[in-house]
């Protein structure tokens, strides 16, 4: 189906959403995920990365309570859906039986 | 707590889409927090302006189906351009016919408008033209109301002298084209011919041309000095510099002119246009009674009161010592910028532009514009009721007036632009065919130019708004279920402007058709109704100069396949004069020309009275002269002398009371514009130094071989000379360029007009039989043959052409003769041609329709029936 198809990018920010289970929201899961790739990004991708997902239904959001710190403004909390779970498991499968095909000769040289 | 900088967040809350708005607000506003605790507050500030601008990504846009946000029209353009193109590729034949149609429309319209640019744009480059008037003349001796351009050439000088307001003058005067221009190559002598002028040393600060060498203040200042062109220097001496080259002119006692400038190749979009210049020769003042003419312009400053100052020029004319002839004259200031459209009184320099033509040829761009767009909303009407269900549903769902009119620009919008880029394509591939019908080359650089497009795009899009408004409004008119119903198809709404419009379509194609084929008559009746000679056979050798000219002319009937030629001052064809003066006696002006014994003879002119010149008679004055029969009809009305056979009696031809030897039919000599003036044939046998133009009959097929043998004997007798010969028809052809442009303009152009008419009858046909498919099916079923189901159609289309014809007919007939006034000779407006247009038009409109509804009429009822 199109649509369906996860980008790298995607992929790290569904896993760090559902790392956070059930706080995720964009700021949460920007520093996640800048935690774990040491990489420095923008909000606006996380934004975006978040509203594609939920589009192709990997994730599914509610609105939740707002705090001073926000300006008074609620937050977006996104969880993933049993279609984005399955999803991410297939990924890692996928990339274990990969793992497991490996040549061990390949990596002692180095 | 620090607050994130206003005019970011104004931004973003303008643009983002509202049930976004909040949370992205909240986390931008979060982060901001977080960053001014670790970077500070203005590295914060700095982050928050570039996640800002970050943000403009589609999910900020996501407007939902029922946002009020000001920028939710996206959304529903997407829709409306999605539909429309389905649409589109739906009805394809709909579509071809409707961009078919109005992008050839348009390319017309855009073709001559670009043509009207460069009329409107001319002379442009000269910065005082508004200040420079032409000073024209007008003697009340000459029988005449039509003011001289040219006049004696001291009248300015005075004027620059006596009155502060003139600031300069300048004489210019046209040199004969076909004189012949000497250049010495060595010890050979190479002949050529160029359009030149005679003109004072202020000429530059009057029309300011470019020079590519030499200095526009000192170039003339020398006597024998001449400036040639660019192409002109190329010409003579090939690759060497022109300066300081030798050029020999016959002008003045022949005399050598040494090259002081380089002009500039003049461009097209000048009402002058020459090849070169030399100084101008004036040898008399305001004293002598005999001069030669000179077109006159003044530069004023510019508060002259233009209207009041020719009141005193009388007076300062006549003090400055005029000679007699030339007080008590009337005077007239022309602005520069009206002379090339003025037709009446024209100098020899600055082109004129019949201003008549370009009226009618604006008239016929706006007719064609007028047609296509018409013929589109016409079409896209007809197609809105179609998709009536379509509306329906809109409107159940809540779509309001102004949807509509937002759907139906954004369809518009799509044909027109598409239908302007293919109107551009059009125009790139057809402008040097167009150009070859008008002769001339545009000018006017529109590929170059933002201005265009900017107005070009501004036509397409009121013309898609004004296209959008009449389908939209007639739609919204309607109600839902009337819709659904499918009775929008069949319902009279807006039929009464359908057809009205469809009416007024056909009667443009019938004024235009009118008018091509009127047209067409004048110039067939021109060139062929009323010559007594055929002058496709008759050579004109152009005027030389030479004291040979008659033992040329005898040496001529060594040639076989020259039947007769005849030598004189005024071969038909053209405003070739000899001379023209009053006759004291009669009171009216005449004109003479100068011919031979043979003249009459070989243009097969009808002698009515007396008889022919007589070669055995030498003196010109015991010939006498032959007259027309306008000048005839004069005398003996006239009747001075109270003589019993009034043209018995002497009169004063040119000054010398001469005896009448023999009356002419009337025969044009030029223009059928003007009418026959009264002329006197002059007998001169042309033996001493004569200048003349030979007319040469030749009855060769193979005419080229004929001509070299023509050539060799001129080269023999008359070698100071070039030889350039012409046939008479071309000459005659050249009086009536204008007319030749316009008719091909009309034929083209109906052929476009009614090409378009049809297409939309073909459209209109097609909605009509689709929505009366039923009806035709219920007729079949009861026993309607395939006749009287086309004669359904017909009908009712006949009934549109007939009001059309009764519009049509009259105005082409009121506008026609209106044109046909500008000749003196001319066809009328006959009523079986009328008959034959209107029978073309029923043909084409019935062979439009059969083409239409044929398959509508032969189709299976059941077809038609079984869907309900």
């Amino acid at each position: 189906m199109k649509g369906t198809f996860l980008g790298e990018f995607e992929e790290v920010v569904l896993l760090a959403t559902c790392v956070l289970d059930k706080n995720a929201y964009a700021n949460l899961v920007k520093d996640e995920v800048e935690k774990h790739t040491d990489r420095n990004i923008n909000l606006s991708a996380i934004h975006s990365s978040l509203y594609r997902l939920e589009k192709k239904g990997f994730l599914s959001s509610e609105l939740g309570e707002a705090s001073q710190k926000r300006g008074g403004k609620r937050k977006r909390i996104f969880k993933p859906t049993p279609y984005g779970l399955q999803a991410v498991q297939q990924i890692k499968e996928i990339r274990e039986s990969l793992w497991n095909n490996m040549p061990q000769t390949l990596f002692q040289n180095s | 707590m620090q607050q994130p900088p206003k005019l970011p967040l104004k931004i973003l809350r303008f643009f983002c889409a509202e049930h976004r708005l909040e949370e992205i607000e909240g986390d931008l506003f979060e982060e901001f927090q977080d960053q001014v605790q670790s970077y500070g507050y203005s590295k914060a500030r700095r982050l928050y302006y570039w996640t800002v601008i970050r943000s403009f990504r589609s999910y900020l846009f996501d407007y939902q189906n029922n946002s009020t946000h000001p920028l939710s029209f996206i959304t529903m353009t997407q829709h409306y351009l999605k539909t429309a193109f389905r649409g589109m590729y739906k009805h394809k034949s709909f579509t071809a016919i409707n961009i078919l149609g109005l992008s050839l429309g348009l390319s017309c319209f855009i073709l001559l408008s670009l043509f009207l640019t460069d009329v409107i744009l001319k002379d442009n480059f000269i910065p005082n033209r508004a200040e420079i008037y032409r000073l024209e003349v007008l003697n009340p001796l000459d029988f005449t109301d039509k003011y001289e351009a040219r006049t004696h050439p001291d009248f300015v000088v005075i004027l620059n002298r006596n009155y502060p307001q003139v600031e300069n003058y300048l004489r210019i005067n046209a040199l004969n084209e076909n004189m012949t221009i000497t250049v010495k190559n060595g010890d050979k002598k190479e002949f050529y011919k160029q359009r030149g002028i005679e003109a004072d040393t202020s000429f530059f600060s009057f029309f300011p041309f470019e020079l590519i060498t030499g200095n526009q203040k000192t170039a003339l200042l020398e006597k024998h000095s001449i400036i040639v062109s660019e192409s002109m220097a190329t010409m003579l001496f090939g690759d060497e510099d022109p300066i300081g080259k030798m050029v020999y002119l016959p002008i003045r006692e022949g005399a050598a002119y040494t090259v002081s400038g380089i002009l500039k190749d003049i461009k097209q979009n000048s009402s002058l246009q020459f090849d070169y210049i030399v100084p101008n020769y004036i040898p008399y003042d305001i004293a002598s009674g005999a001069y030669s003419l000179f077109a006159n312009y003044l530069m004023f400053s510019p508060e002259t009161d233009i209207k009041q100052i020719t009141t005193g020029f009388n007076n300062t004319i006549k003090d400055a010592g005029a000679a007699k002839r030339l007080q008590n004259l009337k005077y007239r200031l022309t602005k520069f910028e009206e002379v090339k459209f003025d037709i009446q009184s024209t100098d020899n320099v600055v082109q004129t532009i019949n201003k008549g033509t370009v009226a009618l040829i604006a008239i016929v761009a706006l007719l064609i514009l007028i047609l296509a767009v018409f013929n589109y909303i016409n079409l896209t009407a007809a197609r809105a009721l179609q998709k009536g269900q379509e509306a329906g549903i809109r409107k159940i769902i809540g779509a309001g007036r102004g949807s509509f009119v937002f759907q139906f620009l954004t369809e518009s919008l799509i044909f027109c632009v598409i239908s302007m880029l293919i109107s551009l394509l059009v125009l790139e591939i057809s402008l040097p065919y167009f150009e070859s019908i008008l002769g001339t080359s545009l000018h006017y650089d529109y590929k170059s130019s933002f201005l265009f497009f900017l107005i070009y795009f501004g036509l397409i899009v009121l013309l898609a708004l004004l296209s959008a408004l009449y389908p939209a409004l007639l739609v919204s008119r309607f109600r839902f279920s009337e819709f659904l119903k499918g009775k929008a198809m069949s319902s009279t709404k807006g039929n009464m402007l359908r057809k009205g419009l469809v009416v007024f379509q056909f009667s443009i194609s019938i004024i235009l058709t009118l008018g091509a084929v009127m047209v067409q008559k004048q110039l067939r009746y021109i060139q062929n109704e009323t010559l007594s000679y055929n002058p496709e056979q008759i050579l004109i050798v152009e005027r030389a100069v030479s004291s040979n000219l008659d033992d040329f002319k005898k040496s001529l009937k060594d040639i076989p396949e020259v039947s007769i030629s005849s030598l004189t001052s005024s071969p038909p064809g053209g405003e070739n004069l000899y001379a023209s003066g009053s006759i004291a006696e009669l009171d009216i002006r005449g004109y003479y020309h100068q011919v031979d014994g043979d003249y009459i003879n070989m243009l097969k002119l009808k002698i009515t009275e007396g008889a022919n010149f007589d070669s055995k008679l030498t003196s010109d004055i015991d010939q006498g002269v032959i007259i027309n029969e306008t000048m005839a009809n004069i005398i003996r009305s006239k009747n001075p002398m109270n003589l019993d056979d009034p043209l018995s009696g002497k009169y004063s031809f040119l000054g010398i009371p001469t005896k009448i030897r023999g009356v002419v039919k009337d025969f044009h000599i030029g223009s059928f514009h003007n009418e026959i003036q009264p002329i006197a044939l002059m007998y001169h046998n042309f033996t001493g130094y004569s200048g003349a133009r030979v007319m040469i009959k030749v009855s060769s097929t193979n005419i080229s071989e004929t001509l070299a043998k023509i050539e060799t004997k001129w080269n023999e007798f008359i070698p100071n000379s070039k030889f350039g010969v012409e046939f008479m028809d071309a000459k005659f052809d050249q009086l009536y360029t204008a007319e030749t442009r316009l008719a091909n303009i009309f034929k083209l152009f109906t052929v476009i007009a009614l090409f378009i008419s049809s297409l939309g009858l073909l459209g209109l046909i097609g909605f009509i039989t689709e929505s009366k498919i039923k009806e035709v099916g219920i007729r079949k079923v009861m026993g309607a043959s395939v006749g009287q189901i086309l004669f359904l159609f017909t009908g009712q289309v006949y009934k549109l052409i007939l009001a059309a014809c009764l519009v049509g007919v009259p105005v082409a007939y009121w506008l026609i003769n209106r044109w046909l006034d500008n000749f003196a000779y001319k066809t009328s407006f006959s009523f079986d041609i009328v008959f034959i247009v209107v029978l073309f038009m029923f043909i084409l409109t019935s062979l439009t329709i059969i083409f239409k509804s044929a398959k509508a009429a032969t189709h299976n009822p059941v077809d038609a029936l079984r869907s309900e």
